[in-house]
């Protein structure tokens, strides 16, 4: 068997705890992507309405909480806590991909990098990382109330992890979000102009 | 096409330039016969001026011109009273560049302020320098938003501002900068408080007359109507575009973190509350005697998408973000009250006209024009062509942009990865079909390429 289809075989452990998890979702995200950005072309109203304002909404909640599923998704298939982190910021990564080559149009390298501090791409990045946090923390709860495992549940990184994550975006959500949306843009003008 | 694509100020004049020079210059002449040298000398009976500019009013939203759902009374009264410019437009369709563009009578490349980013120059000539010469009397009231300390504008005689959010200000409790003094909100909404400082300006005994310039923060994003108004069209169709979705707000490079129909709720909620504070003006205007002979314009900065396009904000080079309200009454020289007048006009005519209205002539040379003569004479020809340029606005995703729209057509060039795009305005007025590089575009695109290159260079057309 080839390496590739032996990487992909069903008898792979790595493809069961792994790879089919984290490619599925990342699918599953693609699709509502393409589903919400094609829908534009459909003129029947019903239609169009269900195919961009609800497919837009489970497109735009999937992309801020996806880790929420894929994480546990990942955990309970077994999957390493380096797996789980690498699965779980797939789609994150996919999304920050993507808007740093859309930013490359007209923007410099520099530039379009700096945007994934931009309020928005910020929150969606810092927000999977406090995700992971906190998925890891109520996988641990879970493993040890229905499977009777010995396992500490509060353990000291994913727990720094929220924490830190939660003080930050608080900070970028105070007032609106005004306070952090003026302060890149003082940052953008000290490193770009 | 690149920002060195434009000539610099200092840049040859051309022969329209020079012979509105050399007229103005000659008749400067003959007035400092009469006058003392060195002064802008207005006409006998000079009349007052109000100047009321808001922030992303969008040019149909306007009851006056049959929206379904916007309430706008005295912003109609003004149409009724005086004329409606229907086919208004901003050079650019971004906040700085076009409120610099108001205040200067030109074009983002001269005036310098390229986008939100880049500051204002206090090198340039605002409309308030000529009036104040020729005896005016000037307050500038409300939003200035340009990057950069606030300005030493000269020739003016009262100046509140905000400077918090980024010269952005807020709608509630706005701290405010009167005449270089930090001072507390005394309003809750800043509509309100703006309008107050206006009537106190317009109730002061003076004798010489006097220009107001009242800038609104209103009806910018985060549309924060008063408290009272926020649910005044919780269940109303909006009418909203085919095209339009609620989510179009957070797609690519439009931040507005909302659904779309709420934001368009308070935006109308929102553009009533100011439209009412506009009322307060005309009133006091009646209440002293002062309607006659004073110049009221009401134009907004730049227009506003509403999911056309699949697009929310401004900035792009559509007929939605670059056509504005532009409203005149001055019952001396309107020739008939309740007009639309067809030709195309700038926001860089409004300095140009304004002080066409007020008789001074000698004053540099701009690159907007007057529109004092279309109040007399409806069918005198217009322009033919004039240049749309947007400059990239990080971190917004609208590459920099150099268009010509004339009566029919619209052609626009994009940097970047973008096609250029045509459009036939008379068969394709929701600009949908593009008809570049087509064989139905191909025999329109040399002359619209040559004109776009000539308004580069600073020429009329």
């Amino acid at each position: 068997m080839s390496p590739i289809k032996a990487l992909f075989s069903h008898s792979n452990p790595l493809f069961k705890q792994f790879i089919f998890p984290a490619l599925f979702s990342l699918g599953v995200f693609w699709l509502m992507f393409w589903t919400y950005y094609l829908s534009w072309n459909v003129d029947n109203r019903l239609l169009h309405f269900l195919l961009t304002d609800v497919v837009g909404a489970l497109f735009g909640f999937f992309l801020m909480f996806n880790v929420l599923f894929v994480y546990p998704l990942l955990y309970f298939k077994g999957a390493s806590s380096t797996q789980r982190m690498t699965g779980s910021f797939l789609i994150t990564l996919f999304w920050c991909l993507k808007e740093f080559y859309r930013m490359t149009e007209f923007y410099t390298l520099g530039e379009s990098a700096f945007f994934l501090l931009f309020p928005i791409q910020a929150n969606i990045i810092l927000m999977s990382f406090g995700f992971m946090g906190l998925s890891e923390l109520a996988c641990r709860c879970i493993t040890r109330k229905y499977r009777k495992i010995e396992l500490k549940v509060l353990t000291p990184l994913p727990l720094s992890i929220v924490i830190i994550v939660l003080g930050i975006v608080i900070f970028t959500l105070h007032d609106g979000g005004v306070t952090y949306f003026f302060l890149y843009n003082d940052l953008y003008k000290f490193f770009f102009m | 096409m690149h920002r060195s694509d434009f000539p610099k100020q200092n840049r040859p004049l051309t022969r329209r330039e020079v012979i509105k020079g050399a007229g103005a210059g000659l008749l400067s002449l003959g007035l400092m016969g009469l006058n003392a040298p060195g002064t802008a000398r207005a006409s006998q009976e000079q009349p007052n001026i109000v100047f009321i500019l808001s922030d992303d009013h969008r040019w149909d939203v306007l009851s006056h011109l049959g929206h379904p759902i916007a309430e706008t009374p005295n912003m109609d009264r003004l149409a009724k009273e005086g004329v409606l410019f229907e086919n208004a437009f901003c050079t650019t369709s971004l906040c700085s560049p076009s409120r610099a563009s108001f205040l200067t009578g030109n074009y983002a490349h001269h005036h310098g302020v390229r986008n939100n980013l880049t500051p204002w120059d206090n090198t340039n000539q605002t409309l308030f320098e000529p009036l104040h010469k020729a005896g005016y009397e000037t307050a500038f009231i409300g939003k200035w938003h340009m990057p950069g300390k606030l300005p030493q504008l000269r020739g003016l005689d009262r100046f509140v501002t905000f400077d918090v959010d980024g010269g952005q200000g807020r709608f509630f409790n706005c701290p405010l900068v009167v005449d270089g003094q930090e001072v507390p909100s005394k309003k809750e909404y800043i509509t309100e408080e703006l309008t107050d400082y206006s009537l106190d300006f317009i109730r002061q005994k003076r004798e010489k007359p006097f220009c107001l310039y009242l800038s609104h923060k209103a009806v910018h994003y985060q549309f924060f109507p008063p408290k009272e108004m926020e649910d005044l069209y919780e269940d109303v169709d909006l009418h909203l575009p085919r095209e339009a979705d609620n989510w179009v707000g957070v797609t690519d490079g439009q931040f507005y973190p909302q659904p779309l129909k709420k934001l368009y709720r308070d935006y109308l909620a929102c553009l009533k509350a100011m439209d009412m504070q506009i009322g307060r003006v005309l009133d006091e205007l009646d209440r002293q005697g002062l309607a006659d002979n004073t110049i009221v314009v009401y134009a907004g900065d730049n227009g506003f998408f509403w999911g056309e396009h699949h697009l929310l904000d401004k900035r792009w080079p559509y007929e939605e973000s670059i056509r504005i309200p532009l409203l005149l009454r001055y019952p001396k020289r309107v020739k008939q009250t309740d007009q639309k007048i067809e030709q195309m006009v700038l926001n860089i005519d409004l300095t140009p006209t304004l002080l066409d209205l007020a008789g001074i002539r000698d004053v540099p040379a701009m690159d907007g024009e007057s529109m004092a003569p279309y109040l007399q004479d409806p069918d005198k020809q217009g322009r033919r062509a004039w240049l749309y340029e947007y400059f990239a606005d990080y971190p917004y995703w609208v590459p920099e942009t150099m268009g010509i729209r004339t009566d029919t057509h619209k052609y626009i060039e994009y940097e970047g990865r973008r096609s250029p795009e045509l459009f036939n305005l008379v068969d394709d007025p929701q600009e949908k079909h593009n008809l570049y590089p087509g064989s139905i575009g191909q025999p329109l695109l040399t002359g619209l390429q040559a004109d776009l290159n000539s308004l580069k260079r600073g020429e009329h057309l």
